[in-house]
């Protein structure tokens, strides 16, 4: 019989041997200590060998087959050692920069495109074997997109009108962090109250606490500019001080910020003289910093392409 | 104490739990990591090494595929690769490559364990948690509230 075949490798031996074997395994487990599979008897370091090799759909399946796998497979420790062993092309962040922006800046306020959103035309046609049909599974149909605001490994931060018949015919904005490759998502919480003007928006992952961040620079309302970035591990929006006033002169290239090294990026445009300038926002630190430009493209503008 | 053979190759013994024995070349035995330590901590004077982890069937598969990874240099990639995929194939069902994985996991052979673990993946990639269950003898521990809970935050992975 299979199990007790695997039973008995596992647990003859002298007590030599096997100090010695449990010294291996201590060593081979260097990556978790979440899953102890108790009702099996495939060693827990097995178990993950085996998994950290499936796509997610798999993942995603077999966390029904029992608790400790269950466990074993929503940790955060599986999916760094997962992230580890697969190499870099099998990995998913790259496919969703062929986003486009739906850009939403002050004068801007045209709403979403009003034959729905289907996410499958921006993925190349290959990269996406085990997504079939993403258009079925968007599950902000119903939702008015309001602007897109950023992507970053995996992850889309959409923002959309919530339509409100009860009150008044309300509507309310409701920003979004979706992984379109589980369906999952994420809505953030409503505290702050968003004034009318948006300047910039984006969405970024900050490498440092291993924490993604969402961007929103706002219009205040005598003027000027107000920075909010929400943590989606605190679960908390708060205000960044001395926001950089070039926000509000963004040139065409766009209000979504381009993530690339830690940092959005946007560029602006000098009211007076024309001369364009990169500002970027650095997630770790959270602050403002300048992005030199080489000294013969000052006058021209090229919108920022990653 | 270890034999010398005409090629002046050393030769050491491995004991398999159920007591078979394999006389192999040292080169090809320290493949396994931790064979190599054994050895170099001078575990293999007494005449052989014991593996009371391993069976004999075991032993002598992950012997076979340390034989051919011993003696193929770079060149043969291709080859090895073709071999190796042969090598898994013989092994012929989940419970085969279970034993062979726990194998390599005592005996510390990355390539082999690599192999196996990659082979073992895509035989359930396609799976559903049922049959998974039933390969591996995984008691299904949930309620059925747990369960309806887990499977519904998860529907997506089963359409």
């Amino acid at each position: 019989m299979a199990t007790s075949e695997i039973l008995s490798s596992s647990s003859s031996g002298s007590s030599n041997t096997r100090k010695r074997d449990e010294r291996l395994l201590v060593e081979a487990k260097t990556s978790t200590t979440t899953s102890t599979c108790n009702n099996c008897h495939l060693p827990p370091e097995i178990v993950e060998g085996i998994l950290s090799l499936l796509p997610y759909k798999s993942i995603h399946r077999f966390r029904s087959v029992s608790k400790s796998w269950s466990s074993l497979l929503v940790s955060v420790d599986f999916h760094q050692f997962r992230r580890k062993s697969t190499p870099p092309e099998e990995t998913i962040p790259h496919v969703l920069k062929l986003l486009p922006s739906y850009s939403s800046s002050v004068n801007d306020r045209s709403p979403s495109p009003s034959h729905g959103f289907s996410l499958s035309s921006y993925y190349p046609p290959d990269a996406l074997g085990h997504i079939s049909n993403t258009k079925e599974s968007y599950p902000f149909q119903k939702f008015w997109l309001k602007s897109f605001v950023g992507s970053c490994k995996g992850l889309v931060c959409l923002e959309h009108s919530h339509f409100m018949p009860a009150v008044n015919n309300q509507s309310k904005l409701e920003i979004v962090v979706w992984n379109p490759f589980t369906g999952l998502y994420r809505k953030l919480s409503d505290s702050i109250t968003w004034f009318d003007g948006r300047y910039a928006h984006g969405f970024g992952y900050d490498s440092a606490s291993d924490d993604y961040k969402v961007f929103i620079a706002t219009r205040k309302c005598y003027g000027g500019v107000r920075v909010h970035i929400f943590s989606l591990k605190a679960g908390s929006w708060k205000e960044v001080e001395n926001p950089a006033r070039e926000l509000q002169h963004l040139t065409s290239g766009g209000s979504m910020g381009l993530f690339l090294n830690g940092a959005l990026h946007w560029d602006s445009k000098n009211e007076k003289d024309g001369s364009i300038k990169i500002i970027a926002f650095d997630l770790a630190k959270e602050k403002f910093y300048d992005v030199p430009l080489p000294p013969s493209t000052h006058h021209y503008h090229h919108p920022l392409s990653p | 104490m270890s034999i010398t053979t005409e090629n002046n190759e050393k030769m050491i013994t491995l004991m398999s739990s159920d007591g078979e024995e394999f006389v192999v070349e040292e080169a090809v035995a320290a493949q396994s990591q931790t064979i190599k330590h054994l050895i170099e901590d001078g575990c293999s004077t007494e005449g052989s090494i014991p593996l009371p982890n391993v069976t004999g069937r075991v032993l002598s598969e992950v012997i076979q595929y340390c034989k051919k990874h011993s003696s193929s240099d770079d060149k043969e990639e291709k080859e090895l690769e073709a071999w190796d995929a042969e090598f898994v194939k013989a092994a012929d069902d989940h419970v085969a490559l279970t034993d062979l994985m726990m194998a390599a996991n005592f005996l510390d052979i990355k390539g082999l364990l690599d192999l196996v673990a990659q082979t073992l993946a895509n035989m359930i990639t396609g799976k559903s948690p049922e049959e998974v269950r039933r390969m591996w003898n995984i008691k299904n521990d949930f309620t059925p509230e747990e369960a309806e809970k887990v499977r519904k935050e998860n529907q997506w992975a089963f359409e």
